[in-house]
C-alpha cells in the first residue's frame, strides 16, 4: 500500500510526461500536415521540412526527463518505492507542472511556427534557416519550464 | 490523397505560389516584340503546366492555355481546400458565366461549348443537360428557383437583360446562404457585400445614364450589399456629385465616396469597375496572411485569375499592336 504522498509524486511525474507529450504531438502533428502539403507538390523539399516537423518534438522528451527523475527519486527503478509525506508528494506534483503545462502550450504552438516556417521554406528554400530561428525560439519558454521543474525536483529533501 | 486540413492545404498553396508569374516575368512577356516570342518566353516559365495539349501549343493559341491553366487552379483549389463549400462561392462566377452562356446559345440556336468555363461548382456536362431539357431539380434551391423564374419568363419574352439579372442575384443570394448557414462573418462576406455594393452603384449610374425607370433598376439591384437595394431606388434621380453623399453608408461608404467623385469628374464609368476589382482584391491581400483561414487558398485563385486577365490583355495587345496596359496583379 503506497502513500497519498507517494500517489501525488506518480501524479507530477504523469503531468510532466503526459501534458508534454501530448503537447509535442500536437505540434509535430500540426507541422507535419503543413509539411505532407509542401512535399505533396514538391518532394525535393523533405529534407528542409523535416528539420522544421521535428522542432516541436523536444518537449515531450523534457516531459520524460523529469518524469523520469521524478520516478528515480521514488525509488521505482530499483524496486524500493519511497512512503512520501503528502506534503512531498505535493512537492513533487506542483514540480511536474511547469514541465507539462509549459510543454503543452509550447508544442501546440512551436508546431504552429514550424507550420509556418515551412510555407516559409516551400515559397523561399533558402531561408530555411530563418525558419528553424524562429521556431527555435518558442523553444525557449520548454527550456524554461524544463530548468524550473528540475530544479524543483532536485531541491525536494526525502 | 486530399485532407481536410488548413495546414495542409496552406502547405500546398505554399509551393504551389512559386510558380505564379512574377511581375519580371510578366514585364518580359509585355516587353516582348511579336506574340511567337512572347508564347516562347510564356512557355519558358512553366506556364500552363503542361496543361494544354501538344497541339495545341502548336497552334499557339493562348485563350487555350489560359483557360487549362484557370481549369486545372479551380481543380486544385476544390480538392485541396478544408471548406469546400465557402470556397466554392468563389467558383460561383464560373457557374454564372456558364449558365448565361448556355442559355444565350440555346435561345440563338448556337452552342456555346467554345466560351464555357470548367471548373465550377456544377459539372459543366449536368449544367449543359439541365438548360437543354429545363429541369434544374437538382441545383442548390436558389439556382433551382431562379432558372424556373427564369424558364417562365422566357417562355413569354426574351429578355437577356432581365434573365441576366436574375442568374447575378441567385449567385449572390447563393453566397448569403452559405456564408449564413457557416456563420461566416469574415474576408467572405466582406468580400461580397462590397462587390454587392459596388455593382449596384454601376447599376444605378448605368440607369441614369440610360434613363432606365425605377423598375427596370429594381431588376438589376442585388440584395447583398451593406447598403440597402432601396437607398439605390431613391437615388436615382439624384445627380452623380451629390451620390456619393447619399451612398455614403456602412462599412464600404467611404471608398464608395471617392469613387463616386471619380467618376463625376472622368464620367468614365470603367473607373467603378477597376475601383471594384482592387478592393476585392485588398480584400482578399489581408486575408492571405491568416494562415488558418480560407485567405491564402482564395488569394492564390485571384493571384492566377489576375496572371490570366494580364497575360490576355498582353497578348490582345501584341496582336493588335498597341501597347498593353497592365491589370494590377495579385502577387
Amino acid at each position: 500500500m503506497i502513500t497519498l504522498g507517494t500517489a501525488l509524486a506518480f501524479g507530477g511525474a504523469a503531468t510532466a510526461a503526459a501534458l508534454a507529450g501530448v503537447g509535442s504531438a500536437m505540434g509535430v502533428g500540426i507541422a507535419g500536415q503543413a509539411a505532407s502539403g509542401v512535399v505533396s507538390e514538391d518532394p525535393d523539399k523533405f529534407g528542409n521540412v523535416l528539420v522544421l516537423q521535428a522542432l516541436p518534438g523536444t518537449q515531450g522528451i523534457y516531459g520524460l526527463l523529469i518524469a523520469f527523475i521524478i520516478i528515480l527519486n521514488l525509488g521505482v527503478i530499483d524496486g524500493n518505492i519511497k512512503d512520501l509525506t503528502t506534503y512531498q508528494g505535493l512537492a513533487f506534483l506542483f514540480a511536474g507542472m511547469p514541465m507539462g503545462i509549459g510543454g503543452l502550450m509550447s508544442g501546440i504552438y512551436q508546431g504552429k511556427v514550424a507550420a509556418s516556417g515551412i510555407y516559409l521554406t516551400a515559397k523561399r528554400p533558402e531561408e530555411t534557416g530563418k525558419g528553424i530561428i524562429l521556431t527555435a525560439m518558442v523553444e525557449t519558454y520548454a527550456v524554461l519550464s524544463l530548468l524550473i521543474s528540475f530544479i524543483m525536483v532536485n531541491g525536494i529533501k526525502l | 490523397m486530399p485532407q481536410p486540413s488548413y495546414e495542409f492545404a496552406l502547405g500546398r498553396i505554399s509551393a504551389l505560389s512559386t510558380h505564379l508569374l512574377s511581375a519580371s516575368q510578366i514585364r518580359r512577356i509585355a516587353e516582348a516584340g511579336t506574340t511567337k516570342e512572347a508564347f516562347k518566353l510564356l512557355l519558358e516559365t512553366g506556364y500552363g503546366e503542361n496543361a494544354a495539349t501538344e497541339q495545341e501549343l502548336a497552334q499557339g493559341e493562348i485563350d487555350l492555355i489560359i483557360r487549362s491553366q484557370l481549369q486545372l487552379t479551380r481543380k486544385r483549389i476544390k480538392e485541396l481546400t478544408p471548406d469546400p463549400e465557402l470556397t466554392g462561392l468563389f467558383l460561383l462566377p464560373v457557374d454564372t458565366h456558364n449558365i448565361k452562356s448556355l442559355l444565350k446559345a440555346r435561345l440563338l440556336g448556337i452552342s456555346a461549348d467554345e466560351i464555357l468555363r470548367d471548373g465550377g461548382n456544377f459539372p459543366l456536362e449536368t449544367l449543359k443537360d439541365m438548360v437543354q431539357t429545363k429541369y434544374y431539380e437538382d441545383l442548390p434551391p436558389v439556382y433551382r428557383d431562379t432558372l424556373n423564374k427564369v424558364e417562365n419568363e422566357l417562355g413569354r419574352e426574351a429578355d437577356p437583360l432581365s434573365f441576366s439579372a436574375m442568374i447575378d442575384g441567385a449567385m449572390f443570394s447563393q453566397a448569403r446562404q452559405v456564408m449564413d448557414a457557416k456563420h461566416e462573418h469574415g474576408f467572405i462576406r466582406d468580400f461580397f457585400s462590397l462587390w454587392a455594393d459596388y455593382q449596384n452603384t454601376i447599376s444605378l449610374i448605368r440607369a441614369q445614364n440610360l434613363h432606365w425607370e425605377l423598375n427596370q433598376l429594381r431588376l438589376v439591384l442585388l440584395d447583398a450589399g451593406t447598403i440597402a437595394k432601396s437607398v439605390f431606388e431613391e437615388c436615382l434621380d439624384t445627380p452623380p456629385e451629390q451620390l456619393g453623399a447619399r451612398l455614403n453608408q456602412g462599412p464600404h461608404g467611404a471608398e464608395l465616396v471617392q469613387v463616386i467623385n471619380e467618376y463625376a469628374q472622368t464620367n468614365d464609368i470603367g473607373v467603378l469597375a477597376k475601383r471594384m476589382q482592387e478592393g476585392k482584391m485588398l480584400i482578399i491581400r489581408r486575408a492571405k496572411w491568416d494562415t488558418h483561414s480560407l485567405g491564402p487558398i482564395v488569394g492564390y485563385l485571384f493571384a492566377r485569375e489576375a496572371e490570366a486577365e494580364a497575360l490576355r490583355l498582353i497578348f490582345g495587345a501584341l496582336q493588335g499592336g498597341f501597347e498593353p496596359q497592365l491589370p494590377e496583379m495579385y502577387a
